[in-house]
């Protein structure tokens, strides 16, 4: 049978070509959401007025976010013969030099920050953009095209060797071999749980009803986590490519992939519709994908604003319509789960690895990373620290590595105080924790959790107890109300926590909100499970910060509160 | 069934649910309009108390008309290191209203954001849905003077 691939792949490469070695000049503007925070409209506008007026044929791209997030707006310019120079913090004044001296006349403007450049750079004077320090650490497996390509054009993802590893699966593989691939790659999932991927693609293959549904997890609602959103809105195709060849892996031909996200969220939104729509009309989802008897639909499926419909199971309610409340386990979601068929639910980051997996292999992917955390983190780094941004990085790299040398450390002499990971459900490291390795299960170990990768960092002049209150609230305001452990408790917490910080608080209400963590583990998900963690990993590791708001002459304890 | 809400109802390209229907309704009115709930209940053949319940459960839907100009401002963690709360009292100054609430004349609706997934320039804000990042309270202050100057901006975020 010939292949309908091979057309894709050459058209492909011809767009790239244009693009990489151009006839005229092309501009790619950052406009991820970090790039439209920081001005990436009006850049795109001051950059297309400034063409026009110099009457200059120039081709314009987007791109997403190349995780140089403080760096916004970047703006990368290839002129003929030239390699690409990434420009930063360029704004609408210095996007008419660029365009009025650099594109024009060849001189770049110096004072507009040059990042870096890609492409052939002997003679350039550029260094290599990838040889900066805060790629050191990092190795690109799902952000290698992030900020480099076009995320809404499907030729520029197919150029880099997207869809790829489907061609590979659909015609070389039988779905059984592409799960073998994914549990030899010990990928674990990336939404917080770090259950093995394999694992569950292994139940929902076994399953024999139909229709079988994939349920990809982009809700991220938690604080100081923006992976997710970045991938789907710098790489989107690599997610659907994830999410398809978790149908063909699954046996779940005739059954339906939706890619789950908070309304609001524009960017992600828009960029995952268009991107799907490319993608139907090529053939790479719909009846028969790549003329194959494989069938694969996917679809995005809006929620409303709250954060435990990212559980997996309150998911599956929220995508059916209904309050994003958990059901009861089991039965597990690959036995009953969408409309009470077999659905298997990962974390977006979770499915955009598999395309690097099945084309490069299991083994490849388990040669990177730690014993137990394979592949590479997507850490989110914001709050006091030189360089917030967004860093793929292996496991088994220090925090230290992360923070210090990626990062650039706390700004202005100050010292690090602390670091906030896995989101409000996650807990506080101390700075004496620099050198842990980043790793699933030893960060849990330590009262934290690597989570779904945010890292909020906070130096000597922010308070742990505020930062603590802050969670609390956001917790009860986010319990879902199901369980009343949960509900009560989270409630609680927050209201003590408020009061201690305003001066209010006791020593018997700080020791009752100890008891009242242990009680909510009887709810029914994490969010009750694990509500309790900033204040107990903010107490154990600050202590002496917590008892300073206590006032003076306050009961020494409250034993007769505990239950006996 | 009123015919407005009909349309909107019949214009969605998804898998239609008590929520998806919710969600439309909203993009295209700005809130939830009267009659909204019985249609969505008699759209989807769901009960409309099962469509109040969803309704009133995910925390963005409204029930009143939003104001003429969004401010919202993050209120996670990343943001109010950066003293975020600052820049929620300037709003509060300007509009004259507090947090979470709308202008009696229907100017502006301020409102809080638990996260606006821009964390790494923080302070961030979402002014008439534009976001904007590394917000200073003198830097607000020019935005929503221009935003009062531009008049009607009213982008339902």
């Amino acid at each position: 049978m010939a292949n309908p691939f091979e057309a894709l792949r050459e058209q492909a490469k011809a767009v790239w070509a244009a693009v990489e070695t151009p006839q005229r000049p092309q501009i790619f503007v950052g406009y991820g959401i970090h790039g439209q925070a920081a001005g990436a409209p009006d850049v795109l506008d001051a950059l297309k007025k400034s063409l026009a007026a110099e009457a200059i044929a120039a081709e314009v791209h987007i791109t997403g976010g190349l995780g140089l997030d403080f760096a916004e707006v970047i703006v990368s310019i290839a002129l003929p013969g030239k390699p690409r120079v990434y420009f930063s913090d360029v704004t609408p004044e210095k996007a008419r030099r660029l365009v009025e001296e650099y594109v024009a006349a060849g001189r770049a403007p110096l004072d507009v920050t040059v990042l870096g450049a890609t492409g052939t750079l002997d003679g350039s004077g550029y260094a290599d953009l990838f040889s900066r320090p805060e790629f050191k650490h990092q190795r690109r497996i799902v952000t290698a095209n992030c900020g480099v390509t076009d995320p809404t054009n499907i030729w520029h993802y197919i150029a880099h060797g997207g869809y790829e590893a489907l061609r590979k699966a659909l015609f070389e593989m039988q779905p059984a071999q592409v799960i073998e691939q994914v549990q030899k790659s010990n990928l674990r999932g990336r939404g917080g749980a770090a259950f093995p991927a394999g694992m569950k693609w292994k139940f929902l293959h076994d399953a024999t009803v139909s229709p079988k549904y994939h349920l990809c997890n982009s809700e991220e609602g938690d604080s100081g986590a923006f992976n997710d959103k970045h991938l789907l809105e710098s790489d989107p195709h690599r997610v659907i490519e994830g999410v398809i060849l978790g149908g063909y892996a699954t046996r779940a031909s005739g059954g339906k992939g939706f890619i789950f996200i908070r309304v609001g969220w524009d960017l992600p939104i828009n960029r995952a519709q268009k991107a799907l729509d490319e993608a139907y009309a090529h053939g790479l989802l719909g009846k028969n994908i790549l003329g194959t008897d494989f069938s694969f639909d996917v679809e995005l499926s809006l929620t409303g604003e709250s954060y435990v419909s990212g559980e997996e199971t309150a998911l599956m309610e929220s995508v059916e319509g209904k309050r994003a409340m958990p059901r009861y386990k089991p039965p597990f979601p690959a036995a009953s789960g969408l409309w009470g068929k077999p659905s298997n639910i990962n974390n977006v980051k979770t499915y955009s690895y598999v395309p690097s997996i099945v084309a490069q292999g299991g083994d490849w992917f388990a040669g990177i990373g730690t014993q137990r955390s394979k592949g590479t983190a997507l850490v989110c780094l914001s709050g006091s620290i030189a360089k917030p941004g967004l860093y793929e990085v292996p496991f088994g790299v220090t925090l230290r590595q992360v923070i210090e040398e990626t990062g650039g450390g706390v700004p202005n002499g100050r010292p690090l105080k602390f670091l906030q990971t896995g989101g409000p459900l996650g807990g506080f490291l101390p700075a004496s924790s620099l050198d842990m390795p980043l790793d699933f299960d030893g960060m849990v170990a330590a009262g934290a959790m690597f989570g779904s990768g945010g890292i909020i960092v906070g130096d000597d002049a922010v308070s742990v107890p505020k930062i603590t209150a802050i969670l609390a609230e956001f917790n009860a305001e986010e319990s879902c109300g199901k369980c009343f452990p949960c509900r009560v408790g989270t409630r609680q917490v927050a209201d003590v926590l408020e009061r201690m910080t305003h001066g209010h608080g006791s020593r018997a209400e700080l020791d009752a909100v100890m008891v009242i963590g242990d009680t909510m583990k009887s709810s029914l998900c994490a969010h009750g499970h694990l509500a309790d963690n900033p204040i107990k990993s903010g107490y154990r590791y600050f202590k002496s910060e917590f008892d300073a708001l206590l006032p003076s002459g306050a009961p020494a304890s409250a034993a007769s509160m505990r239950p006996r | 069934m009123d015919p407005k809400i009909q349309k909107v109802l019949d214009s969605q390209t998804r898998t239609v649910t008590v929520l998806s229907c919710l969600i439309a309704i909203q993009e295209s009115f700005g809130y939830l309009v009267e009659g909204a709930i019985p249609a969505v209940a008699q759209r989807t053949g769901a009960s409309v108390n099962d469509v109040y319940s969803v309704a009133t459960f995910y925390t963005h839907f409204r029930f009143q008309p939003p104001g003429e100009h969004q401010i919202e401002l993050c209120w996670g963690p990343s943001c109010q290191i950066f003293r975020s709360d600052a820049l929620m009292k300037q709003a509060e100054e300007f509009a004259g209203i507090k947090f979470n609430g709308t202008t009696p004349d229907k100017k502006y609706t301020l409102r809080g954001l638990e996260c606006a997934g821009a964390c790494a320039l923080a302070p961030v804000g979402k002014l008439d849905g534009t976001l904007v990042g590394r917000l200073t309270p003198e830097k607000l202050r020019e935005r929503l003077i221009a935003m009062r100057q531009n008049g009607g901006g009213g982008h339902h975020g």
